[in-house]
């Protein structure tokens, strides 16, 4: 269970969030949708523990531990996964190479190649990916979209608990959108995961149904609804479904 | 390191040669040799290209401090060079590579990376030349250090053209890893200094033929 108390965070003094709440509990699937520089993305930022973003009250505890107090890498550890809404490249290192040592420093220490490489592989297959880019710089010549399939391959094999998709349909064509969501669907059903998705749009929604959708104004979480509330957005906007009162 | 000039040799053929024999090199017609130098053997080295020779250099050091001449003298028309070169240091180290482009069609790429683990000072020189009526000609510099202290490297990216009709490109760049390339990695529930030693080690590797040099 994610549970977020009160959270307030600034960036160079200037207030993002503002007394954030919000509890996610195991299995569920939860969309943020807001105007853009509302703080969905810093919301993201922020449990991942970027430094960029300063913490001035309230508190994030996964499973009980306080996550505030930990480091980037021990809250991914942790089994939090971030798929960016900007992946970006890194020139000389391979997916394959992250992947592995992400997976040592997880404890696997002489993880077997054969079975990670077949792992490897299969994700890629299921992806439409083309593999012979395993073993090439991350997202390196890679277009939009095939940045968001690249996340999700990290995802079927790092094999978070909780998993946060920051606009993972932005730049993607609907057929990718297909297969990028079905992948997601099918890791959650397998694992029970969690997902926290942010969004624009609500296409996303027709194949992985939310439990909660969340609208996010000012640095806060203004209403709660269902699905439909996603579908009222699309049709109306975001200042009269928040302004709607609930039937 | 040597000085003394050892016998010139002349390589012809296609080639692929481990470390450097002697400081001078004639490299035949229509050939295509590849040198990989893991280790500094001469403080000032010479290759001389025929026409249509292809050389291609991968160097890849982690030693004390150095001092380093290299000249390439692409003699013959349609001759080319790779110069792909790697350093990961913590003491002073000096690299001049000199390419002059003695002939029309000649092409060189000189790629240099360098990692600076404390204020040590790492220098790239890089001098190429064209005289005039050399004519399509291509010159491509790229040097790039990564410093994990303060910064006491310095980049020379010269390029000496007196000819209209050549293409040249040359770029220099001092400068930490980026703290976005970190952050990702970490994300990925990989620690700091595991980050950090995948991205050193993607920086030096990946220009040099991906062959695992550290």
């Amino acid at each position: 269970m994610l549970k977020i108390h009160n959270l307030s965070v600034e960036v160079k003094d200037k207030k993002i969030l503002k007394d954030l709440n919000l509890t996610i509990n195991d299995g569920e699937v939860h969309v943020i949708m807001g105007p853009n520089g509302t703080g969905k993305s810093t919301l993201s930022k922020v449990i991942m523990r970027d430094d960029n973003f300063t913490v001035t009250k309230g508190t994030i505890k996964y499973n009980d531990k306080d996550i505030l107090s930990l480091t980037t890498d021990e809250v991914a550890r942790l089994g939090i996964f971030l798929a960016m809404q900007y992946p970006i490249s890194i020139e000389g290192v391979s997916n394959a190479d992250m992947l592995k040592s992400a997976l040592t420093i997880r404890g696997e220490k002489n993880i077997n190649l054969f079975k990670f490489i077949t792992e490897l592989e299969n994700a890629y297959d299921e992806l439409n990916f083309d593999k012979s880019t395993i073993h090439s710089s991350i997202n390196e010549g890679f277009s939009g979209g095939e940045r968001k399939k690249n996340e999700i391959i990290g995802m079927k094999i790092l094999k978070p608990s909780f998993i946060i998709l920051d606009e993972i349909d932005s730049g993607v064509d609907v057929d990718n959108l297909k297969v990028i969501s079905s992948n997601i669907l099918k890791y959650k059903n397998e694992s029970n995961a969690s997902l926290l998705i942010i969004t624009h749009y609500p296409h996303i929604l027709n194949y992985i149904k939310p439990d909660y959708v969340h609208i996010m104004k000012d640095g806060n979480i203004v209403k709660t609804g269902t699905s439909h509330l996603a579908d009222e957005i699309l049709k109306e906007g975001y200042e009269a479904s928040i302004m709607k009162e609930d039937l | 390191m040597n000085s003394i000039i050892v016998d010139k040799v002349k390589l012809c053929g296609e080639k692929i040669i481990d470390g450097l024999q002697c400081n001078t090199y004639d490299i035949c017609k229509d050939s295509l040799i590849t040198i990989n130098i893991k280790s500094p053997k001469y403080k000032k080295y010479v290759f001389n290209l025929e026409e249509n020779a292809h050389l291609i250099i991968n160097k890849f050091y982690q030693e004390e401090d150095i001092e380093e001449e290299i000249i390439i003298n692409l003699n013959g028309f349609n001759s080319r060079v790779d110069y792909n070169f790697s350093t990961l240091t913590y003491h002073d180290q000096k690299y001049i590579i000199n390419i002059n482009h003695n002939n029309k069609n000649t092409i060189s790429n000189v790629v240099n990376h360098g990692v600076v683990m404390n204020d040590s000072k790492l220098l790239f020189e890089v001098n190429s030349t064209v005289k005039k009526g050399n004519k399509n000609s291509k010159l491509n510099q790229e040097s790039k250090i990564i410093i994990m202290s303060s910064n006491n490297s310095i980049i020379k990216p010269n390029l000496f053209i007196d000819e209209y009709d050549v293409d040249a490109i040359h770029s220099a760049t001092i400068g930490k890893f980026r703290k976005e390339e970190i952050f990702y990695l970490m994300t990925k529930g990989i620690k700091e200094k595991d980050a950090t030693f995948l991205l050193i080690k993607g920086f030096l590797n990946g220009h040099i033929g991906g062959e695992l040099w550290i």
